[in-house]
């Protein structure tokens, strides 16, 4: 009981204290009523804590929590001017995508005339083209086609307007360097020789014309292979 | 003798200050700027002496490490708010350091929130229910 009463008066002491210190700290009279206001409320608290622990249990934890919440509230709710650097970013942003979806739309735009053609040319159906453009978009990169492989036969034999024609994907894949032609070249042959055989030199021939006709699209960027 | 340093130039900077005026007035404010700013941060540093002191002292008794946060956060808004309102109230904006005084008030005040919100509970919690 002793122990209980000494710590409490020891308590309200030292916040007497520190209230009378941050008295004098303070730098001038008007401050001086508000700061004095919420150490009186302190004090208070530190009066009363018997009391409170009483009927209300532990409440120094309360007391900071409610400090760490409005703390929190208080920093995400700070307005912030967005520095020039954040503008232009969000900007160059928004811009790259506004270009990456252009570009996307042109590919498909593209890809769709393509298939057509083809199909046209080869009297076949079901042929796919995946249009990749160069990095600034203004140029076509590589064409994949894919044509069906049943249509591929068809037209071997012959017969390219039989309704048992199935579905020939020729893919076209063409990498376009706007610097070195030559470098491009060379990686186009490399992935012409992963080529699956069943695309016949007569298709070949017919779909890089049709291509050459239609776009303008090297030989060399053109991946052609059956489904 | 840190106190004859401050008061040197804290003289210097008033005399140049005045010398100053006649011909350039926003030089004569930049300098005062500059000395309240100097001396501002030049002694902040002594102050450490003091709450190093007032932590001791609430560590050894074993009052809430909250009081103590809230009692210097009292005392750092009141010294920030007082030094900025000064530098702008001697470039003659007094409306402007007006603004700037109520705002570390309104900030003072608010600390107070948690501690009412407590007291405020117990007061209710201590009368009967449905009395």
């Amino acid at each position: 009981m002793l122990d209980w009463l000494s710590g409490w008066l020891r308590n309200i002491i030292t916040v007497i204290l520190l209230a009378a210190i941050v008295d004098l700290l303070l730098p001038n009279k008007a401050m001086q009523r508000y700061a004095r206001l919420v150490v009186g409320l302190i004090v208070l608290l530190t009066i009363l804590s018997p009391l409170i622990r009483l009927f209300a249990g532990d409440f120094n934890d309360r007391v900071e929590d409610s400090m760490n919440a409005w703390e929190r509230a208080g920093a995400s709710s700070t307005a912030q001017m967005p520095t020039l650097q954040q503008i232009s970013k969000e900007a160059q942003r928004l811009s790259n995508e506004r270009q990456r979806q252009a570009a996307s739309l042109a590919e498909r735009e593209l890809a769709s005339a393509m298939e057509q053609e083809i199909d046209s040319r080869l009297g076949s159906e079901g042929s796919v083209a995946v249009v990749k453009l160069s990095e600034d978009g203004k140029k076509i990169a590589s064409v994949l086609v894919t044509i069906a492989a049943a249509a591929a036969e068809k037209e071997q034999s012959g017969e390219p307007n039989s309704s048992s024609i199935q579905p020939v994907d020729i893919a076209v894949s063409v990498s376009v360097d706007e610097v070195t032609s030559a470098a491009s070249s060379d990686e186009s042959t490399e992935v012409k020789d992963e080529e699956p055989e069943a695309v016949t030199a007569e298709q070949k021939s017919v779909i890089e014309q049709a291509l050459r006709q239609g776009w303008g699209i090297a030989p060399k960027q053109i991946q052609i292979r059956t489904k | 003798m840190e106190i004859i340093q401050i008061v040197g130039l804290g003289l210097i900077a008033t005399v140049l200050i005045l010398v100053v005026r006649e011909q350039k007035p926003m030089f004569a404010f930049l300098l005062a700027a500059f000395t309240g700013l100097f001396i501002f941060l030049y002694i902040i540093g002594r102050i450490d002496t003091v709450i190093s002191m007032l932590e001791q002292l609430a560590e050894q008794t074993g009052i809430p490490s909250i009081y103590l946060k809230t009692i210097l956060k009292i005392i750092g808004i009141a010294y920030i708010a007082e030094f900025g309102a000064q530098i702008v109230r001697d470039a003659g904006q007094e409306g402007v350091a007006s603004k700037i005084e109520f705002a570390g008030k309104v900030l003072i005040l608010v600390m107070a929130v948690p501690i009412i919100h407590v007291i405020v509970e117990t007061v209710l919690g201590l009368m009967p229910p449905g009395g």
